[in-house]
């Protein structure tokens, strides 16, 4: 009975695990009794608290958050999967994307039916086409060598190079840059972001025979050749 | 090509079901053992098509469920020698099936056939990945229109990315006439956005409709474009380097007679 809730001080806050074994009934009394005994855990009402162990669903996981918020005044409270998906974006790890592994759990080695693989990488590199269905998406720039086909999407933080056909959706900046651009050997997309700007472009728009760089100017999209 | 290929197209209507029905008939009738699996459980077609609606005993998910031995689910076309069918559920949904099931099924029929055609759903979900489960090289299907390219595009993407590399195009019911009036996307213009190698181009043919309700593939009939065309891909797949046909030359007399009076 001892041991169904332990409370841990660590550098960043509180971490606090729940026996996997009870009930969330049984857990819940546990929490509210061990924190008042220790009431003086909670001098501060930045204190971070992580919650760990047993899985609770989002009900049960609202009410233990309103128990810290009404009773001690600390609304920073996480439970350990959240915890870990925002240090993950902190460190921006490029190993394997969280999106890619829950499907992976789903139903074994099934493939991605938008392929997001590069979220988490700085740049990216692409050597080949994208296709309809397949999403580039990264946080700083990302390089084409090959078509960018329509309903093919790439979108990044910085700047899109792309050597080849662009007929899909380019966004440049999408987090708010305003320094970037979209450079293709041929721009004939659907629809072009730059930063926060959406401009679409004519169907029968005159080829221009060479590449072209779309940038923001004056608060603008503006085209010109290379 | 290798020896199991799916058809699939993304797209609905394009002509999976008849293209299949027509490369494997074409096959058998080029001394090959094929055997033709119907992947489109609960909405099945292939049996209509080859005429083989009325043999149907036992179907795939008998197989898989182990309610009756894979040899007693296949049907033999009697009118083609080495032609085999194994029909879908039409009761069932596509949920009956896992892909794992699906991979064991196709790995034990490619021990026995010389090729295993596999029909394909439309659609990307479990159907298609179903159909693909097992393949090692696809033919897509898709008709000169801009929606079925787009379908067709994104197909090609999720091939490649559950590992198949043999991905070749087939153009169907395409109508030299509205190309040439630049009503209808050219084959270069598809291959263009494509970019994969072009396996043939079927002509829109009015004999496909009958051979359909009929139940006979047009590619037995001499007389017709389309079955010409598949012939042609048929020996495509076996290997044959043959150039594609032109499609303006075999318009034919009346063809150029009415092209003639409709200027």
């Amino acid at each position: 009975m001892k041991n169904i809730v332990t409370i841990k001080g660590k550098e960043s806050g509180l971490e606090i695990t729940l026996s996997e074994k009870e009930t969330y009934p049984v857990l819940r009394e546990e929490l509210i009794h061990k924190l008042k005994q220790n009431q003086n855990f909670f001098r501060d009402s930045k204190t971070k608290v992580i919650i760990r162990g047993k899985q609770l669903p989002e009900a049960q996981r609202r009410e233990i958050k309103r128990i810290f918020t009404m009773d001690y005044g600390i609304n920073d409270v996480m439970y350990g999967d959240e915890a870990d998906l925002l240090k993950e974006a902190e460190l921006e790890i490029e190993s394997e994307p969280r999106e890619k592994k829950d499907k992976d759990k789903d139903d074994g080695k099934d493939m991605d039916l938008v392929s997001n693989a590069y979220f988490d990488a700085k740049s990216v590199f692409i050597n080949n086409t994208v296709r309809s269905g397949q999403r580039i998406e990264c946080e700083g720039d990302i390089v084409v060598i090959g078509d960018v086909n329509p309903g093919g999407e790439v979108i990044a933080g910085g700047s899109i190079a792309i050597f080849g056909k662009l007929r899909g959706l380019a966004h440049a900046g999408c987090g708010g840059r305003t320094d970037v651009c979209v450079a293709a050997l041929y721009m004939f997309p659907k629809q072009l972001r730059v930063s926060g700007r959406v401009v679409t472009f004519p169907n029968d728009r005159e080829d221009p025979g060479c590449a072209e760089v779309a940038e923001l100017k004056d608060g603008k999209v503006v085209i010109r050749p290379v | 090509m290798e020896k199991v290929i799916v058809i699939t197209s993304g797209k609905g209507g394009v002509g999976k079901t008849t293209s299949t029905a027509n490369l494997g008939t074409g096959l058998a009738m080029a001394g090959k053992k094929v055997v033709l699996i119907d992947t489109d459980i609960g909405l099945r077609n292939l049996d209509v098509v080859l005429g083989l609606e009325n043999r149907i005993v036992y179907d795939l998910v008998d197989v898989v469920e182990g309610t009756c031995k894979l040899k007693q689910a296949l049907i033999r076309d009697k009118r083609y020698d080495g032609l085999y069918l194994l029909p879908a559920a039409q009761t069932r949904n596509k949920m009956a099936v896992s892909p794992e099931q699906m991979k064991e099924l196709v790995e034990e029929l490619e021990k026995e056939f010389d090729f295993v055609l596999i029909d394909c759903p439309a659609g990307i979900e479990r159907g298609f990945k179903n159909a693909v489960a097992g393949a090692k090289a696809a033919i897509v299907v898709t008709v000169p229109e801009v929606s079925s390219v787009r379908d067709a595009d994104r197909i090609i993407g999720l091939l490649s990315s559950s590992g198949i590399e043999d991905v070749r195009l087939l153009i169907n019911r395409i109508r030299p006439d509205l190309v040439r009036k630049g009503d209808m996307l050219a084959i270069d213009d598809t291959l263009e956005i494509l970019g994969i190698e072009l396996i043939g181009v079927v002509p829109e043919d009015e004999t496909i409709f009958r051979s359909s309700n009929l139940g006979e593939p047009a590619v037995v009939d001499d007389a017709s474009l389309a079955g010409k065309a598949y012939r042609n891909v048929t020996a495509r797949i076996m290997g044959e380097d043959i150039p594609i046909m032109d499609l303006e030359q075999s318009v034919g007399f009346f063809g150029k007679l009415k092209r003639l009076f409709s200027r």
